[in-house]
C-alpha cells in the first residue's frame, strides 16, 4: 500500500463516521442573533430616515438657489434701467467716443 | 431540511417587514443546516455554537442583499462557508509538520488502517480515520482544509464548490491536488519511520 491508497482509505472510512444529530440552538444564541438583527434593522431604518432628510434638504437648497437667481435677475434689470433714456444715450456716446466698444 | 411546509418566500417577506416571529422561524428552520456546515469547517479555537451564531448574525445582516436569483439554501451555504473560512484564516496555523506530532497512538492507528481489510473495518477504525484526518487537516492552510473537507469528506462536486467559494474550477483542482500531496507527505513521513509502506 502506498500513501495515495492509504489517504483514499482514510477518506473512505472517515466518511462512514455518522454526524452527531443536530441539537437546538441554545436560547441565548437565538436571542443574541435576533438582538443583532433588531439593532441592524434599527440602524438601517435610521439611515433611511437620514437619507430621506438629506434628499429633502438638497431639493430645498436647489429651490432656494433658483428663487434667489430669479430675484437677482430682476434686481440686475432694475439696476440697468436706473437712468432715464437721455442719460443712457449720453453714456453710450461717451463710451463710443473713448473707443471702449 | 426539516419542516417541509416552511414557506420561504413568505417568511423572507415578513422578515423584511421586521417581523421578529418570522426571523425566529427562519433561524430555527435553517439551524440544523448551518450547524452541519459549521461542524464541517470548525476552527480549533471556537465552539460550534459560537460559529453557528456568528454565521446567523452575518446571514441576518446581509439578508436584504439576497436577490432571490439562487435558492436561499445556496446563499446561506455561501455565507456560512465564507464565515468559516474567515475564522479559519484568523486561526494561526500550527508550526510546520513534524513526525513527532503524530503520537504513538496515531502512528499505531495509521499502521492499523494500512493493514486492515477495508470491508472488515470496524466503526472504531472509521473513528480513528476521522481523528487522523482531523489532525492532518489542522496542518493545512484554511483554504486547503476547506477544500479537502468539501471535496473529499462531503463529496461535493467541483461545480458546487465553485458556487460556494467563488474559486475557479481550475484553481479548485490544482489546490486539491496540492493539498492531497501535502497529506500524502505527512503519511509518508510517519510511514517511513514506522516502515508501514512496502
Amino acid at each position: 500500500m502506498d500513501a495515495h491508497q492509504l489517504l483514499t482509505r482514510i477518506f473512505f472510512l472517515a466518511r462512514r463516521v455518522p454526524n452527531p444529530p443536530p441539537n437546538d440552538m441554545p436560547f441565548g444564541g437565538e436571542t443574541s442573533v435576533l438582538a443583532h438583527w433588531r439593532e441592524a434593522s434599527a440602524r438601517r431604518a435610521a439611515g433611511a430616515v437620514l437619507l430621506r432628510g438629506l434628499r429633502w434638504a438638497a431639493l430645498t437648497a436647489c429651490a432656494v438657489a433658483i428663487l434667489a437667481a430669479t430675484l437677482e435677475k430682476d434686481e440686475l434689470v432694475a439696476f440697468q434701467n436706473r437712468f432715464d433714456p437721455e442719460t443712457r444715450v449720453a453714456d453710450s456716446a461717451i463710451v463710443a467716443g473713448y473707443g471702449y466698444e | 431540511m426539516p419542516d417541509e411546509e416552511f414557506d420561504e418566500q413568505a417568511c423572507l417577506r415578513r422578515v423584511a417587514e421586521g417581523d421578529e416571529h418570522a426571523a425566529r422561524e427562519l433561524l430555527r428552520h435553517f439551524h440544523p443546516f448551518v450547524l452541519k456546515l459549521a461542524r464541517s469547517h470548525l476552527p480549533r479555537r471556537i465552539s460550534e455554537e459560537d460559529l453557528t451564531q456568528m454565521i446567523f448574525i452575518r446571514i441576518f445582516q446581509n439578508l436584504d442583499s439576497y436577490s432571490g436569483k439562487v435558492p436561499l439554501e445556496h446563499w446561506i451555504s455561501r455565507v456560512a462557508v465564507n464565515t468559516c473560512l474567515n475564522e479559519l484564516r484568523a486561526e494561526k496555523r500550527r508550526p510546520e509538520w513534524r513526525m513527532a506530532d503524530f503520537d504513538e497512538e496515531t502512528s499505531a492507528a495509521i499502521e492499523r488502517l494500512a493493514a486492515i481489510e477495508i470491508d472488515l473495518a470496524s466503526p472504531d477504525d472509521a473513528r480513528r480515520a476521522k481523528e487522523l484526518l482531523t489532525q492532518m487537516l489542522a496542518q493545512l492552510s484554511p483554504e486547503d482544509r476547506l477544500l479537502v473537507t468539501l471535496l473529499h469528506l462531503e463529496e461535493r462536486p467541483v461545480q458546487e464548490i465553485h458556487a460556494l467559494t467563488g474559486w475557479s474550477r481550475t484553481a479548485i483542482k490544482v489546490r486539491a491536488f496540492r493539498a492531497r500531496a501535502k497529506m500524502k507527505k505527512m503519511l509518508q513521513q510517519t510511514a517511513n519511520r514506522e516502515m508501514i509502506f512496502n
